[in-house]
Parts: structure tokens; sequence; C-alpha cells
């Protein structure tokens, strides 16, 4: 062939390619279609979000024969409620386990009528009598008894069973006594105010099934049987399991001799799909129902399509977690333990930019550590703003002084010249966290501070934070149903034993959290966690980013959606209540 | 010959022994460890301590690094692989074995497609050198060549499974498998099989044709098929009896390395398809720390290797009168 001729065909070719590829496409365009409208996304802007069709109420009673199709992003690691410790095994144990005490939409403590009559606390909060609603039994027929109560109580205080969440909490109890089939008895010393909700981490597992070899196996965790116990749990809850196809789905059915309030769906198909992108095209394929946490940049962007507006909406509620920046001020680098200087980062981040660029508006301002919508959130908190000016002349006072030269920032300490130029580290896979720090170097680099930043791993990420072993890092803490959660992030002793890895230390934090710990008043603990949170704020130990939002898509069939702080999913009822309302449709 | 084998399997047993002892320290050297990345999690840190010095314990990780390699050893001379460090505990061999046949049935598929596809294009690519085809196959073989696979399942799924909807893109069987006929079932598993193949396999393609295009023009400017040629026999017969034959040398050597692809599998891929298959065990292991599983998989792409690279020269044996190993 001849060469001009071969040179031409390659040319038009790559003009070809060239052209298909650096056209703007439908993810360039705004909500309404049009190509020119400025791509700055709001949610509130946005048609496809949170309509009223999908927190339409399920009517009591409403049951029926269909099937509903949820995404899991990993597989569970087990089934069995005591060696659960990821949100995965919970999203599905929610189903086949009944809890008897769990938390509702609005993180509030309660007790499942599905298996409990009633609850007594004595005035002293020493007594706990529960009383077990009769007739409920576990999957295979055998009745729960209040001896499967105490026995999962034993089981997870017996030492050579490897729990890794909630021992301690359970230890909060000092005995637990069947004083008949359906009563059972739990003590305390009365001292300590979460006990009652230390109640929710105690698994109720069946008797029967896990004494058979425990002799042989006392860890409840090696061996044929016990390997299959896990993978194939027998439950209390509305749902029995039918399937589990590794790394491929997880099928569950209604248990029809459930006692309490059956759920709608016959079937729940649990898919595990890892690839974000993947698992978004099997929805608007139309094979999945629901997906939650999706990224803030697919809910934006690729969520507009024609082939999304047919099959689904989008959900977008509250949560109380937040992303933050941890500064590192336990002396170890020369520039966080001065107040002066966390103030100027906090000034000098422009945080609207990073609303709109980043978090594409999904989220809110952020007052600290508690969320605006909590009992104990403190509403005369001034929020510090972005100004230049401000970061200026407190690195000034710092005696973090321009360099005329270079443009940086140094400062002398014991007869040498420190530039003020500090790395920060970044879990690997994080959605945002590389944009925003982007955002921030350039910022920085005016006021003459160098950023640089650094990805790990998850397990090595985790690894230097508690050795202390970084400058900044930027991730995120969820706020559990009680602030006394609180204890481990920011008491001074938890530097050593905890997860207070900056090395914050505040005496009177310190002791807030103590009372709030022994306080039972209600009023007076909302006093205590709202002067902590104001305390907090004040020293600035992190730059608090935004209070996230839990982004979900929905299928357009389902109903009955409610948001918790913690999602669309792991409170009591949530999943129970979806529905599919066939009167409007 | 026997000598020979011998020989080589003593040898590969040395570097058996090297490539596990190298294996396990490294992973032990990483930060991090299964039980570090089990109890990271757990709010309380006294429990997570507590559950941390368990761990550790169950698993041995307490003990002198070479004591942990001797009781592995020990495990692995009755082909006990051990029992996965992580939440679930499963012996590893539980863990492994469903996953076998995925990656091995892709891999196999994969190559199989590739060699079917690229032998008779390397072929006629040197017989026709320079023509409309040779030019036309090599820059569509080399642009397919330059696109990773990852890049290019992307547009493949939307297009074919989701814009134009022909093509399942999830997994190895579809949800309503089990109430399929038959033959429905079998097109069903073709159809899952389609995408993660080719984009596994045409990486492969521009290289094994360009191989054997390669060879193929060495051997026939050699003299005897120029004798062949002045003694009048047909073309097509020089290509296929004669000169075909002695390229068929390399790619023997060529099919031995394979093997180690077929275990290893392709992490991303599997992801993206959802296939349930070694290489996303691998990489989550790794992610995890599950130093059992990681050993296991390492040892058996290890095994794999060097039974590969024997058969490899053995095979040079048999297809190459030339060579022999007395």
């Amino acid at each position: 062939m001849k060469n001009v001729y071969k040179i031409l065909l390659v040319i038009t070719l790559a003009t070809v390619l060239f052209v298909n590829g650096c056209t703007k496409s439908e993810s360039d365009k705004g909500v309404d279609g049009n190509i020119d409208t400025p791509v700055v996304y709001n949610p509130d802007n946005d048609p496809l979000v949170n309509p009223d069709s999908i927190f339409k109420k399920r009517p009591k009673g409403a049951i029926s024969e269909e099937t509903i199709f949820i995404n899991l992003k990993s597989s569970p690691n087990t089934l069995c409620p005591l060696f659960s410790s990821t949100h995965y095994d919970s999203i599905v144990l929610d189903q086949i386990f009944e809890s008897a005490f769990t938390i509702d939409k609005k993180m509030t403590w309660i007790y499942s009528e599905n298996a409990i009559v009633s609850f007594n606390e004595s005035e002293d909060h020493t007594a706990y009598i529960v009383k077990l609603r009769k007739g409920v039994t576990w999957h295979d027929g055998t009745p729960v008894t209040a001896h499967d109560m105490v026995f999962s109580y034993d089981v997870v205080l017996d030492e050579r069973v490897p729990i890794v969440s909630f021992r301690d909490e359970v230890k909060n109890f000092t005995t637990c006594v069947a004083i008949d089939d359906y009563t059972v008895k739990y003590t305390s010393s009365g001292k300590i105010a979460t006990t009652k909700v230390s109640l929710q981490s105690i698994p109720i597992i069946p008797k029967h099934l896990y004494e058979k070899e425990r002799e042989a196996f006392p860890d409840l965790k090696t061996g044929t049987y016990y390997n299959t116990l896990a993978r194939h749990p027998v439950g209390n809850g509305p749902y029995k399991i039918v399937e589990w196809i590794e790394n491929d789905k997880i099928v569950l059915e209604r248990y029809e001799n459930f006692v309490g309030e059956k759920p709608y769906f016959k079937r729940v198909v649990y898919k595990i799909i890892q690839d974000l992108t993947v698992a978004l095209l099997t929805f608007e394929k139309g094979e999945l129902d629901v997906f939650e946490a999706i990224k803030p940049k697919q809910f934006a962007k690729e969520t507009n399509s024609e082939s999304f507006k047919n099959v689904g909406y989008k959900a977008c509620g509250k949560e109380w977690t937040y992303d933050y920046i941890g500064w590192n001020q336990d002396g170890s680098n020369p520039f966080f333990n001065d107040k002066r200087v966390r103030y100027a980062m906090t000034h000098a981040l422009n945080i609207d930019l990073v609303f709109d660029q980043v978090y594409y508006n999904l989220g809110t301002r952020c007052y600290g550590t508690y969320h605006p919508d909590s009992w104990m959130f403190n509403n005369n908190i001034k929020l510090l703003e972005h100004d230049l000016e401000k970061s200026k002349k407190l690195l000034d006072e710092a005696l973090w002084l321009i360099d005329e030269n270079d443009g940086w920032r140094y400062k002398m300490i014991d007869g040498h010249k420190v530039k003020f130029d500090f790395e920060i580290m970044i879990p690997q896979g994080s959605a945002t966290a590389p944009q925003i720090a982007a955002i921030f170097q350039k910022t920085l680099k005016k006021l003459g501070v160098e950023l640089k930043t650094r990805t790990f791993e998850w397990a090595t990420f985790i690894e230097k934070m508690l050795k202390h072993e970084y400058m900044a890092q930027i991730s995120a803490w969820g706020t559990g149903s009680d602030p006394d959660g609180g204890w481990n992030i920011w008491r001074t002793e938890q530097y050593k034993e905890g997860r207070n890895t900056g090395g914050y230390a505040n005496a009177r934090v310190d002791e807030l959290f103590f009372q709030g710990r022994h306080e039972f008043s209600k009023l007076k603990r909302a006093e205590i966690y709202k002067e902590i949170q104001k305390i907090l704020y004040d020293d600035q130990p992190y730059l608090w980013l935004r209070n996230r939002v839990n982004l979900s898509v929905v299928n357009k069939r389902i109903s009955g959606i409610s948001f918790s702080p913690r999602g669309i999913m792991t409170f009591y009822p949530s999943q129970r209540n979806w529905w599919i309302d066939t009167i409007s449709h | 010959m026997i000598n020979y084998i011998i020989r080589r399997l003593f040898i590969a047993m040395f570097t058996l022994v090297g490539i596990t002892v190298v294996t396990f320290c490294i992973t032990r050297l990483a930060p991090g460890d299964p039980a570090m990345a089990m109890t990271a999690g757990v709010q309380d840190p006294k429990a997570s301590a507590a559950a941390y010095e368990q761990l550790r314990e169950r698993w041995g990780l307490d003990k002198p690094i070479y004591m942990q390699y001797f009781s592995w050893v020990k495990g692995m001379a009755v082909l006990d692989f051990g029992e996965s460090m992580s939440s679930d505990s499963r012996p590893v061999i539980d863990k492994i074995r469903p996953r076998l046949w995925p990656t091995m049935s892709l891999a196999l598929l994969a190559i199989g497609l590739s060699l079917s596809l690229s032998i008779p294009i390397g072929i006629w690519s040197a017989a026709k050198q320079n023509s409309y085809f040779d030019t036309i196959t090599s820059t569509v073989l080399y642009a397919l060549y330059s696109v990773p696979s990852y890049v290019m399942a992307v547009p493949l799924i939307l297009l074919l499974g989701v814009k134009w909807d022909i093509l399942p893109f999830q997994g190895m069987m579809s949800d309503n498998y089990d109430t399929l006929s038959t033959m429905d079932q079998l097109i069903d598993i073709v159809k899952h099989y389609a995408m993660i193949t080719f984009c596994f396999s045409y990486g492969a393609w521009a290289y094994y044709a360009r191989f054997v295009r390669q060879n193929m023009l060495e051997v026939v400017r050699q003299d005897y098929i120029r004798t062949a040629r002045a003694k009048g026999v047909q073309e097509f017969n020089i290509i296929l009896k004669h000169a075909f034959r002695n390229t068929l040398i390399p790619i023997v050597t060529l099919l031995g390395l394979i093997l180690p692809e077929i275990i290893g599998g392709s992490v991303i891929l599997e992801v993206m398809f959802n296939w349930p298959g070694i290489g996303r065990l691998f990489f989550d292991s790794m992610m995890q720390r599950d130093y059992t599983t990681i050993m296991a998989i390492s040892t058996s792409t290890a095994v794999l290797v060097l039974v590969g690279t024997l058969i490899s020269d053995l095979s040079y044996v048999l297809v190459d009168p030339r060579v022999s190993y007395e």
C-alpha cells in the first residue's frame, strides 16, 4: 500500500477519535439539560432529588410477593452476630436477627416490640428487667427464650471467644440471669449513664445451636459446624437466609412464622457489586432497586442522563458524620501546637469553593463535633470564615514570617530557620480528600505555606495515625448514638490508648466527659456536651470541613424510605418499611 | 533426559523455597497486620487492644518470624493451607476453591481465543507482507493493544450492556438462571463470558500476532524455503507445512510461560465485571493483610511458573530435533 495513503488513513482515524473524545458530553450539561447552564451543582435545584413518592409511608399490614434488589459495596465477612464488624455485616444481620434493643430513625434508644413486651429500669439504675414476647421462634422453629439471652451474655464475656467490637460495653452489666423462661434480669453498678445504651450491643444467638460444639471449639468460630452456622445463620428476625453465593449475592426470604410486623417484600436480594460505576450502570438497567452511598460526583453529574431518569430518583438525607482535617499537635511538628496557626489554617481554606467544586453542595457547614439536629448541639457557635487577611495576621503573630527572597514563611526555632512546609496524609480511595488538598495547596501558597500530600492505603493510614506519625490528615468521624462515644477521641489520656491521635489535651474537656458519662438527667447531659462542643470548636484541633449527607439512588417504584443520622439502612425499622406503592402507580 | 528433569526439579525446589521465604517476610514487613486490620475500626480502645492481642495469639503472630515460617511449611507439607486471617476465619482452601474455575476457565478461553485469532493473522500477514491486510490488521491490533483493559471495559459495558442491552456484564450467570432451560442456560453462560473474555484477551492479540509474523518472516527467508519454491511446491504447502512448523518452536515455549497467567487473573476486570475470581481474592487479601491466603495464592502461582518453565523447556526438545538434553 502506498505510503501516502497509509499516512492519510492514520490521520483520519486519529481525527475521528479526537473529535469524539473532546466534545462535551451528557454529564457536562446542567440539570435542566442545557449545555450553557453553569455547572455548579446544587441538590436543591435538582428535580430528581427527594421526590415525595419515595417517602410515602407503608400502610399497616401491607405485604406482597415481590422481590427487592439492594446493592452492597462489599461482601459481608460473616453473618454471625458475635463476630460482625462491618457496616455490610449489619445491613444483612438486621434482617435475619431481631435485636431486642436498637435505635430508631432519630437515634433514640428503643426496644423492639417484635421481641420485647416490657422493659423496666430500677430507680437507682442498678437493675433492668426485660420481659420477652412469647411465641417468637428461631427460624428452625425453636422458641426464643430468656435462656438464649443469658447464654448470649455469657458468650460475649467468655474470653475464649474472639469478640472484637463490644465486649467492654457489655462488661457494664455485672450479671445477667433468667428469672423465668421469658424474663431476664441484668444488674449493673448504677453509676454509668450509658449502660442502658450498651444493651444494644449484646446480640442474641440461639443457645441450642451454639452450645452444641462448644466443648470442642470454645471460640465458637473454628470447625465446620460453626463455619456453616456463620454462613447460614439461624435467626429470629423477619427474614431467613436462602443462599449466600460468595461475592455475588445474598438471598433472603420472608419468615412466614414471624410473630411481629412482617415486612413488605417476600424476597430480598443483596447484590454485591464493588465497583461503583458498574453498580450505577446496573441500577440504570433496572436491576437494582436501592443503592446507598454513591459518590458525590456520581450524584451530581452521572445521574442526569435519560437512562437514569427513566428508572430512578435520588435521595439526599442528613447524616451525623463530618469530614475534617486533623492536626497533630503533640509537638512532633513545630506548626500545629500553636492555636494561632490552627486558626490561620481554618481562615485560609476557601470552604465555599470546596463545597461548590468538591462536594457539589452535597452537605452542610459543620459547627464542630455535634450535628445541628442532635439534642446535644450548641447553637451559639460562630463559624470561622474564609479570610486570608486574618490568616496572614495570625501567622505573623505566631512568628512565621515571610522571607522576601523566596516567598515562603520561616520561623526561628532554637537558632534554626524552619520553613512552614507540612505534609497532609490522605487515605487511599477517598473521593474528595485529594481535591480538597489541591485547593488548599493553592491558597496556602499565596500565604507562603507549602503543603504536600501523601496517600496511604487504609491499613497503613490507620497504623500511622495510631503511632502519631503524621502532621495533618483528612478523614471523617461519625457521631454514634451517644455523645459519650467521643470519650476516646478527645480525652487527654486517649493519646496513648485511644483515638486521640493528634494529642489534644484540655483538662476541662476531660472533666466534662467524665461528668457526662455519670449524669443521668438528659437535660444536664445536654448542657455538658454543648459546652464540650464549644470548647472544641474554640480550640480548633480539627479544621471541620462539612457535615455529610447520605446519597442514595432509589428505583421509582420504591417508597417508604426514611432518613436517619446513619443513612437509610441501619436503624429500626428502615429496610423493613420499604414497599411498592401499587395504588398510585 | 531423566537426569535433566531430576536436576531441574531439584533446582525448582530450591527456587520455590526461596520464593516462599521472600514472600513470607515481605508480607510481614509491610506496616499493619491482619489483627490490626480487623480491630482498627473499633470504637473502644481497650476492647480493641484486648481483641488485638487475642487475634495475634490465635494466628501465631506473636512468635518469632522463623517459627511462623516453619509452622507454615509444616502445614504445607500436608497441603494444609491454614485458616484465613480475616473475620470469616474459613480454611483458605475453601476460599480459593470456588474461585479457581472462574479464573481458570476465563484464562484458558482468553488464551485459546488469542491464539486461534493471532496465529492465522500472523501467518497471513507474513505471507502477504506489506499488503492491505498486513497494514490494517497491524494498525487495528496495535490500537487495541494500546488501550488498557479497564479503559476498554467501561465503554463496552455502557454500549453493549446498558445502551443496546445485548450482553450482561455482571457475574457468571443471570439471576433467573435456575428457571432457564438447559439450552438457555448455556446461552446465558456464553453471554456472560463474552465481554470479560474479550477484555481479558485482546491485549495479547497484537503481541502474539506480531510474534508469529516476525518468526514466520525469518523462517520464510531461509534457504530451504527458497529450495522448496524452486522445486515447485505450492505456496500454500510451503507456508503451512514447511514454514509454520518451524515457527511452532518459539510459540510452544511461549505457551509454557502463559501457564501462570491462568491462575493470576486480573483484579481490575474481576472487580468491574463482578467476576468471582482469584485476582480479586488476592487483592482483597493484600488489603486485609490476610497472610495465609496471600501465601497460598503466591505459592500456587510460583509452582505454576516453575512447572510452566519446565514444560516449556521440555517441549523444546519435542518440537526441535536439534535440541537434546543428554
